[in-house]
């Protein structure tokens, strides 16, 4: 029989797991395709998102308000995202697929879109970040300012800057 | 919506849904509720890949091939329960790779990779696509997971590659293989 002391810790567990797995069955699919969108290729997004449930799991019985466990782990994909690009530009680490709109996925997304991603791509990543958890995410500001961890006034500035860079980068090249 | 906003919403609903329900693997975070969770998921993945491969494979007009002569299975790409496809995107004109110094890949190196592949105990079976059977091959699978239809015809930039089937826990050892070989330009784990 366990100690005592040891009891809550394997009933917290089995709640985390279970708490966490359920989190994951409904919002594993959404998170991956965000993950997508700011790092280009699958692998990469799959690592990202498994990575922010097992932050997740291994944090959860300190985590104070777990009505927010999804903003935690949307949080985390963004921050993983952002390590996975950085880690792209050091030499020797470009151990990755092309993005999923490059010239060979090109069929699938289509010249346009493919403008459009590229286009996005070239913003700064706050901007991107707004962009997309804004126009594919469908958060509202509130959502989005605790996804980026920023106020809501920021989210409303970077979003209307980052259209406008989107739109003049989209006509330069028409 | 004004017209920015609505080709960047369609351009990320796009790329969105080139990620399919069968492409989410199992959680990771909780070794012991993992092998509850995988049955199913396994299951729709494998019978989601099977078919993807097979309606690729008929579309190729059954073209797809295998190197193989030490007695593995060969000649057709259907995926195993426990196994995973390795992607091995060869070298373009077009390739952004710096490797590939914007030539389409050479014979010769074609000839070492595959010799490469087969010779690498890990790997359960090789087909080589080219252009025009890789695209049948991409449009299948592509039409299978729901995403749009692509359009006819060869698009410039599809490179002609190897398909490898390995065990998933060796995928990422053969990928490392490829990457950085001469003539590779990118290698995707499909259905991880």
């Amino acid at each position: 029989m366990l100690p005592e002391r040891e009891r809550p810790t394997a009933s917290v567990a089995h709640d985390a797991a279970d708490a966490v797995t359920e989190l994951y069955r409904g919002h594993a699919l959404g998170l991956m395709r965000l993950a997508l969108m700011m790092v280009g290729d699958r692998g990469t997004a799959e690592d990202v998102v498994q990575d922010a449930f097992a932050g997740l799991y291994k944090r959860w019985s300190r985590l104070n308000d777990r009505d927010k466990a999804l903003t935690y782990v949307r949080s985390a994909v963004l921050n993983g995202s952002r390590t996975a690009l950085r880690r792209r530009r050091r030499p020797l680490r470009a151990v990755h697929a092309a993005p999923v709109w490059s010239a060979e996925a090109a069929a699938m997304v289509g010249e346009d879109r493919r403008e459009v991603m590229d286009a996005l791509h070239r913003l700064p990543h706050r901007q991107r970040e707004a962009l997309v958890l804004r126009f594919f995410a469908d958060l509202s500001v509130e959502e989005i300012a605790a996804a980026m961890r920023v106020s809501t006034g920021t989210v409303k500035s970077t979003t209307s800057r980052a259209l406008a860079a989107l739109g003049r980068i989209l006509e330069v090249e028409q | 919506m004004n017209a920015t906003e609505e080709r960047l919403a369609d351009a990320l609903r796009t790329v969105g849904e080139t990620i399919g329900p069968e492409d989410v693997p199992p959680p990771r975070f909780a070794g012991r509720r993992r092998a509850a969770f995988r049955r199913p998921v396994l299951l729709t993945a494998a019978v989601a890949a099977s078919a993807a491969i097979v309606a690729g494979g008929a579309v190729a007009g059954g073209a797809l091939s295998s190197g193989h002569e030490t007695g593995r299975k060969t000649g057709s790409l259907t995926v195993p329960a426990g196994d995973v496809q390795v992607e091995v995107n060869l070298c373009t004109r077009t390739s952004s790779n710096a490797s590939c110094n914007g030539n389409e890949v050479t014979g010769a190196q074609r000839a070492a990779l595959k010799t490469l592949l087969e010779k690498n105990r890990r790997v359960r079976e090789v087909a080589y696509l080219t252009k025009q059977q890789h695209y049948q091959w991409f449009k299948a699978r592509m039409e299978k997971a729901g995403a749009q239809t692509p359009p006819s015809g060869l698009p410039k930039g599809i490179p002609e590659a190897f398909v490898v089937t390995v065990p998933r826990a060796d995928a990422k050892g053969v990928m490392q293989a490829c990457l950085g070989y001469p003539g590779v330009d990118t290698v995707v784990v499909l259905g991880r």
